[in-house]
């Protein structure tokens, strides 16, 4: 430390600090949540996340049939054959209530994802 | 009872939505190609290419969906839909270079030059494009009530309405731009190519937002109190120029990117138009 002036080491100080608030984001990799589509509906139909992170979302189609994951709010949309699964990145989100649905069978499979204030 | 009338009204409504994107960009093409005095014939040729691609993107749409760490439909939508948005772009371009004209007669009335072929090869291109992502996606949902007979009546029943009001909304849309009086029916026309190629570039930026290629950025505004996106009016305006309630920076950006490229592929095709041959 004796190497760099004052100004330097709180700097440095600062750097450090602000790292190791991101660091545990940076290392740990995007959170993933799993949801499963069973019987045209999704399990679980409510997820909760928080504010402000990116999510994996891995949608699980058990059916034999396609249903397509949709969301207005969310803004995104993807096919996902019977009996396959699909990758889907969201966020980050602001704090709200985020509806999701399948648009080949929309009337039962709905479900919400809750972005909650940490 | 209860069920099959659910599924009706689920297949007039996304049939519909499918349907009207297509059949829409059609009547525009067809509104164009009075003027370019082009015969329609190439409509056939364009949605047969259209299905075909749609059923085999739907039939490998499992793999696609595999591929690049799972965001294969993705990169396969976006780049239909960057193809889509630039083979407009070139079209307008030509438009504008040609002046409208496509054929070249001499002072006997002979007909001495035809350019009739690029024109109808990128309409045939941007139709079958937008037909592979859309149709697959109607395929897919369709192949799901192959197995069980009891709903598929109302399947068939529902996209056939939902077909039929798609249909009838590019006509109108259609003898609407041909019936424009003066320079706007041409203006009107271009216009709406300009919203779709933009339309299509904010979809791909969507899409590769998606599968996490692109950042994701805040949306620039909420219009969803305003026009909603489940109502009649938001699929409406989602499928003429892509109204989106909460379009994130990025996607804005490429909507307003496209129009300026759009409108510069005019401005030069117009500079070039002065010493063409036709």
């Amino acid at each position: 430390m004796w190497l760099f002036h004052k100004k330097d080491q709180a700097f440095i100080l600062w750097l450090v600090l602000i790292l190791s608030l991101y660091s545990s984001q940076l290392l740990a990799g995007t959170p993933v949540f799993e949801i499963e589509i069973k019987n045209h509906l999704f399990y679980p139909a409510k997820i909760e996340i928080p504010a402000g992170v990116k999510i994996k979302l891995r949608v699980k189609n058990l059916d034999s049939t396609s249903e397509e994951f949709e969301s207005y709010e969310l803004n995104r949309e993807k096919v996902i054959s019977g009996h396959s699964k699909a990758t889907i990145f969201i966020g980050p989100l602001a704090p709200g209530r985020y509806p999701f649905f399948g648009e080949f069978y929309p009337k039962t499979a709905q479900g919400i994802v809750v972005v909650r204030d940490d | 009872m209860g069920l099959e009338l659910v599924v009706l009204l689920n297949s007039v409504i996304l049939i519909l939505q499918e349907t009207l994107e297509a059949a829409l960009m059609i009547s525009v093409l067809l509104a164009v190609n009075v003027r370019l005095q082009i015969k329609p014939i190439w409509i056939f040729c364009g949605v047969t290419l259209g299905i075909m691609g749609a059923c085999i993107y739907a039939y490998h749409i499992e793999a696609v969906s595999e591929w690049l760490d799972g965001v294969g439909q993705e990169f396969i939508n976006a780049l239909l839909q960057i193809a889509i948005a630039l083979c407009i772009t070139l079209y307008i371009y030509w438009l504008f270079r040609f002046k409208g004209q496509t054929k070249q007669y001499d002072l006997d009335g002979r007909l001495v030059y035809s350019n009739q072929v690029q024109f109808v090869l990128l309409m045939i291109c941007i139709i079958a494009l937008g037909l592979t992502r859309e149709g697959a996606e109607v395929l897919l949902y369709l192949g799901g009530f192959f197995p069980s007979s009891e709903q598929r009546f109302s399947m068939a029943a529902g996209s056939g309405i939902g077909f039929g009001i798609g249909l009838s909304s590019s006509i109108i849309l259609y003898y609407a731009l041909v019936n424009i009086p003066g320079p706007w029916r041409f203006r009107s026309a271009v216009i709406l190519l300009a919203l779709f190629a933009a339309n299509m570039a904010s979809q791909a930026a969507l899409q590769l937002t998606q599968a996490d290629w692109l950042p994701h950025t805040q949306a620039l505004w909420d219009s969803s109190s305003l026009i909603s996106e489940r109502s009649v009016l938001g699929h409406l305006f989602y499928a003429i120029f892509g109204y989106e309630a909460t379009p994130s920076a990025i996607q804005v950006g490429s909507y307003v990117a496209a129009i300026v490229l759009v409108g510069i592929a005019a401005k030069i095709g117009n500079r070039f138009s002065a010493g063409s041959k036709i």
